[in-house]
């Protein structure tokens, strides 16, 4: 352990006093800063945090001055009394009485603000209308930020699979906060949105996430229309009654969305020259549990709005899934970095179909300004190989590739000259300089380094290829490190590349090393 | 270590004149320190007058720990190639429990560190004690908020007594 201070005494500069700190009874602490008591009051539960009003008199005004609240089901008595982790089978459970001195407590701490709450976030599943006054101070107040999530923490984790989306009933969000021209950051979950008539934009709003929101295409384009300074849009999770999207904010420059199907779904980017980030998922597929016959309960989920079959047909332009998937891609043209999360039911939707991607290109389907491209899959299949092939066909000037591969699952591996035929593609021959693949040890067949082989072989100015491989078992480390190494040893195109593998532990490892 | 010789050694100065000579890598750990650097790269003697020598002697301590932390896994990972996966995370155990360790102070300390921290902006540091003087606070009444931090209670028994009769939930003892 190098050691290197060096400690000099200059014996001209006299030695101040020492602080007398030392004495007994000295607050050091109140002395602090405003900005850092509050941020160590910031880390405290709520309940905490308003224990610290009756310290002192200075003590008495700083949690009532913080700047931001974060409320949850337990800030503070527990909704759910003496439960450790949510049991799923007694849902839900909401005592009553608990609930009540719940919302007194949160008004308690709403009445006692001497100052206004820039940042505000509520996720709890009990919104109603005792809420209109908390949005409505707020709103009146000069909030920017504004978080309303109509879930419990711990389930919001489950919220992206279809059937947890049940459970919650949508809160609607009070009409002020489409009137606050104050908030920056928007972001809801689990609610339904219906602007008021008099809609007239928020004005400052930048960053706007709806997650599992219920609003009618109209009132979507509205939104996002009357936002002008927006930069980064999320529609995510389950807002899948939209069938006709028209986004069009002039300074969006990110944008994450997750899809069902593009089938019956229009999707259209109008006048965005800074969006530069686009990440879309292509999650559970309703289409797909209609044609594999899955429980009727969860079908025709569409609520509160109602989607005609005639709208249904005006909007949709091809009626397969690969179609509209190519005239989707079409739409970024001028994105940067990419990122694309493929489900399962979405590729085997396109594998039913028999997807076949268009080989020869006009230029005009080309993304000339994609730089880095990531893919997500559930497994390899041939699917995802005809898709990967497709975007490096298309993206003339592709810098780097990372793919993750959950499992590694061939079940049709393509045959042996597969992407010497499909490719190389211009971007492989002159531009693309990282490759990163994100494997599971589990599967790992040659199959699967096929795809990395062929970049070795054919990509001139690849810099570093990168394997990272998801490992379950400790002792096995070094021979599945040996066992990657094996399968990519061979000739290579560039003659520096550099090589990493590296394993990652699944969270649930981590403890026991 | 034969590579201290070509390294840059930077001077820093605490408010009671004492000299600490640490690396260049070290010292800009300290935000403050490193934008001092990026404006004028030939500066070598830096005076921290809000400083003691006691607590930057502290930050300094903390500091070279997290450096030497980094620069041995980066050297595994140079040696073997590929970083080894329990190795990287027993070292990052380790360092949690050096920086546990390393908060076993007296209130008063923790109150410098904080200040200190904050002036020379060393993020990790700054959130370690936060962290700490939030740890301090949870869970008691302010009775014992007040005996943890030598708080004197300047409030009149009228006003502590509205003040609890806001929030009396706050205030119930939890089962």
């Amino acid at each position: 352990m190098m050691r290197k201070v060096m400690k000099r005494f200059f014996s001209y500069i006299p030695k101040k006093q020492k602080q007398q700190k030392e004495e007994e009874g000295e607050d050091l602490i109140s002395h602090l800063p405003e900005e850092i008591l509050h941020i160590i009051i910031s880390k405290l539960s709520l309940r905490d945090a308003t224990v610290t009003t009756a310290v002192s008199k200075r003590w008495s005004l700083l949690f009532p001055t913080l700047p931001s609240l974060k409320i949850d089901a337990f800030s503070f008595k527990p909704l759910y009394p003496k439960i450790e982790w949510i049991d799923f089978n007694r849902f839900p459970y909401k005592p009553v009485c608990a609930k009540t001195k719940w919302i007194n407590a949160l008004f308690s701490v709403l009445k006692s603000r001497k100052t206004p709450v820039k940042k505000f976030e509520i996720a709890v599943e009990i919104l109603n209308d005792d809420f209109y006054e908390v949005f409505h101070w707020l709103c009146g107040n000069g909030v920017e930020e504004l978080v309303i999530k109509n879930c419990d923490f711990p389930r919001s984790i489950f919220l992206h699979t279809f059937r947890m989306s049940q459970f919650f009933e949508p809160y609607q969000i009070p009409s002020q906060v489409f009137s606050c021209n104050t908030i920056v950051k928007l972001e809801i979950v689990n609610c339904h949105v219906v602007l008021p008539s008099k809609f007239t934009g928020l004005q400052k709003l930048k960053s706007l996430v709806l997650s599992n929101v219920t609003l009618t295409d109209r009132h979507l384009r509205r939104m996002i229309s009357g936002c002008k300074a927006l930069e980064k849009l999320a529609i995510l999770t389950n807002c899948f009654k939209f069938h006709n999207i028209v986004i069009r904010a002039p300074l969006l420059s990110e944008l994450v969305i997750s899809l069902h199907t593009l089938v019956g779904i229009s999707l259209k980017f109008r006048r965005m020259p800074q969006l530069a980030s686009v990440a879309v998922s292509f999650g559970f597929n309703s289409e797909f549990w209609e044609r594999y016959g899955l429980p009727e309960e969860h079908m025709n989920t569409s609520g509160h709005i109602d989607s005609s079959p005639s709208q249904f047909e005006d909007v949709s332009e091809g009626n397969d899934e690969t179609t509209n998937l190519v005239s989707f891609l079409n739409e970024f043209c001028g994105v940067k970095d990419l990122r694309l999360d493929f489900s399962n039911e979405y590729c085997m939707a396109l594998a039913e179909e028999g997807i076949v991607l268009p080989t020869i290109l006009s230029p005009e389907f080309y993304l000339v300004e994609l730089k880095k491209l990531c893919l997500c899959w559930p497994s390899n299949c041939h699917t995802s190989d005809k898709i990967i092939s497709y975007l490096l066909n298309i993206s003339p000037h592709l810098m780097e590739i990372i793919i993750h591969v959950e499992q590694n699952c061939y079940p049709d591996a393509p045959e042996l000259d597969f992407w010497d035929k499909q490719l190389p593609a211009e971007c492989v021959k002159h531009h693309l300089t990282t490759a990163t693949f994100h494997l599971d040890s589990y599967y790992m067949s040659e199959d699967c380094f096929r795809f990395p082989k062929f970049l070795l072989l054919n990509a001139k100015n690849l810099n570093s290829i990168n394997i990272l491989y998801t490992l379950r078992n400790m002792q096995y480390e070094s021979e599945e490190a040996k066992k990657i190494n094996k399968l990519l040893t061979m000739n290579m195109a560039s003659s520096d590349v550099g090589i990493t593998i590296k394993p990652i532990i699944p969270r649930y490892n981590v403890s026991r090393c | 270590m034969a590579r201290s010789s070509t390294e840059n050694m930077i001077t820093l100065m605490s408010s009671d004149g004492e000299e600490f000579m640490v690396t260049e890598k070290v010292a800009r750990e300290c935000t403050t320190i490193r934008n001092m650097l990026e404006d004028d790269c030939v500066i070598t003697n830096i005076p921290l007058p809000n400083v003691t020598s006691d607590i930057l002697s502290m930050v300094i301590e903390y500091c070279m720990e997290h450096v030497a932390a980094a620069e041995k896994a980066a050297a595994e990972t140079a040696e073997k190639g590929s970083s080894s996966a329990p190795a990287a995370a027993k070292a990052n155990k380790d360092l949690e429990e050096w920086d546990k360790a390393f908060m076993n102070v007296d209130v008063y300390t923790l109150c410098d560190l904080i200040l200190a921290a904050n002036y020379l902006n060393v993020s990790g540091l700054l959130d370690l004690t936060i962290q700490t003087a939030a740890n301090l606070i949870k869970g008691k009444s302010p009775e014992q908020i007040r005996k943890t931090f030598h708080i004197q209670n300047d409030l009149s028994l009228e006003e502590e007594e509205k003040i609890r009769s806001q929030t009396p939930w706050a205030f119930e003892k939890s089962e």
